[in-house]
Parts: C-alpha cells; structure tokens; sequence
C-alpha cells in the first residue's frame, strides 16, 4: 500500500444522520438521555428541534473511513475529542490526513490526523489515530 | 456559593476499582450495532470498533447513570464528553467473551471562561480476552462535569 506523509484519506459520507439509529444506539447503550430520540426534550434545551447524533456514532464514522482505507483489523490507536453536536438529517464527512509512516511493533504503521466534519463545514471530532497498513 | 461537591470529595474517586466482570459480543448485537453505526458488518468476525465505547463500562459492571452519579452530576445537561483515547492491540471479535477490570485516574477541577467550574474525571479500562487473558484494548476516557457556582 503506497502511502505518504501528507496524503488525504478517502473520504467517508453520510447524506443524512437517521433519527431511526439514534433511537437503536441509544437502545443497545440503554443510554437514557432524551436528547437521542426525544425532539421535545431537544427543544426545552434550546438546542433545536432535530434530536442529536451520539459522540459514539460520530467517532463510529471516523472508524468507518480508517477502516475503508485500511482494512477492517487496521486500528492501533485513537484518540478524539468532541467539539460540535451533529443533528438529525445533517450530513456528516469523515476524512483525515497522513502526519507520519513508521514501524511499530514490527509492523508498518501509519499516524492521521482525522476529522468529522458537519455539512456546514463545522467540526464534529477532533482526532488522532494510527492504523497499520499493508508493507 | 459553593458547588455541592467539594473537590477533595471528588479527589477521592483517584484509584477507586471499578467493580469488574465480562462482556461477550453477540453476533446479533453486532448486527445491530453496525447498523446503528451507519456500517456492513465486518468480515471475519470482527466486531466493529465502536464497541470500545460501551462494553468496557458494561463489561465493569457499571452504566453510564453509575458514573453520573458517582461523580455528582448535577443534571444530564451537566455532563459533557471529554476525550477519548483508544489502544488496541486486537481488534474485537464477535462471539468472545472479555474480562473488564479498571478504576478512576484522577479528577483535576478546572475554570473554564464560558463553562464556568468544572470536574474533568478520567478513568480507565483494561480489555482482556478471556480465552487466553491476552490484553487487547485498554480504554481511556474523560467526562467533564459542569459546577454550579
């Protein structure tokens, strides 16, 4: 696999975030919170009217792109911080790019800056991974 | 006025075990998590990653309403998620079952310009294979906890 320090990772998108997987997220998590699958309860918040995308999911896509690229066993290391709510029937870009190739453990690793952005331009996840890739 | 938990309550978190136990990934469970995760399902048996959000807490024996209330949330609107970090060194498989064993790190209480005081808890997660006790993942998460002043 032909890769280098400053190469943009494919691009992975989402046309519209579904309210339907929140609510099976938020299921599978029993996460009570409302603001996944109750727009009245968004809205006594003052955050809208659309219910909000779990910080999981949104770092779920930003694997779902290093996965793409890289293989579905590549993931070595990541680390993210959430920094804008993604909403219902937004879309969402998961994208990155390459800041270092070495070798870790005796395999060839490859260091990214990645990102989810929203369709607004805004930023969902700020991370950092590294994925091993083939020699 | 002072918040309702002091931080030398909260410092008291530092090191405290969590209780431990397992989590096996179901095959259907993936199914559906994958789903939720907008994802196909991945070859070979393999879980998707996203698990290292849930199942290491699961996996503890606690949920996520154990922590608020450990660290004194003082509302859902209070909690914000900090940061994540993630090492794997296997990725996860469906239908393995994993021995989960972890405690908190530290609490630092900080004042932020918009936010106003907050507790930024850290704790972490050891992922083990039970078949062979190999450590696969470890997880290190932060959650911050908004102070009313």
């Amino acid at each position: 696999m032909d890769v280098s320090v400053g190469q943009r990772l494919p691009e992975w998108k989402l046309d519209s975030v579904s309210a339907e997987r929140m609510r099976l997220l938020a299921a599978i998590l029993r996460d009570p919170n409302p603001i996944h699958w109750d727009p009245d309860e968004v809205a006594k918040r003052g955050l809208g009217h659309r219910v909000i995308n779990q910080g999981p999911t949104n770092l779920g896509y930003i694997t779902n792109m290093l996965m793409d690229w890289a293989g579905p066993s590549c993931l070595r290391h990541l680390e993210a911080r959430f920094t804008s709510n993604v909403f219902e029937g937004e879309s969402v870009v998961a994208t990155g790019v390459v800041t270092a190739v070495r070798m870790q453990n005796g395999e060839r690793v490859v260091d990214c800056d990645v990102w989810l952005d929203r369709g607004d331009g805004s930023r969902a996840v700020d991370a950092r991974a590294t994925v091993a890739v083939s020699a | 006025m002072t918040p309702t938990v002091t931080i030398e309550q909260m410092r008291e978190l530092a090191g405290r075990p969590f209780p431990g136990g397992t989590f096996t990934i179901e095959r259907w469970e993936n199914a559906l998590l994958c789903d939720a995760m907008a994802s196909e399902r991945l070859p070979d048996g393999l879980a998707h990653p996203a698990y290292l959000f849930h199942a290491p807490l699961a996996g503890v024996g606690l949920k996520y309403g154990d922590i608020f209330e450990l660290c004194h949330a003082e509302s859902d609107e209070a909690i914000r998620a900090g940061e994540y970090v993630w090492e794997v060194h296997e990725p996860l498989r469906v239908g393995h079952t994993y021995r989960m064993s972890g405690s908190f790190i530290d609490v630092v209480r900080k004042e932020g310009r918009r936010a106003g005081l907050m507790d930024i808890v850290r704790f972490r997660i050891d992922v083990h294979d039970q078949a062979d006790d190999a450590l696969v993942a470890a997880v290190v998460n932060s959650w911050i906890f908004l102070r009313s002043t």
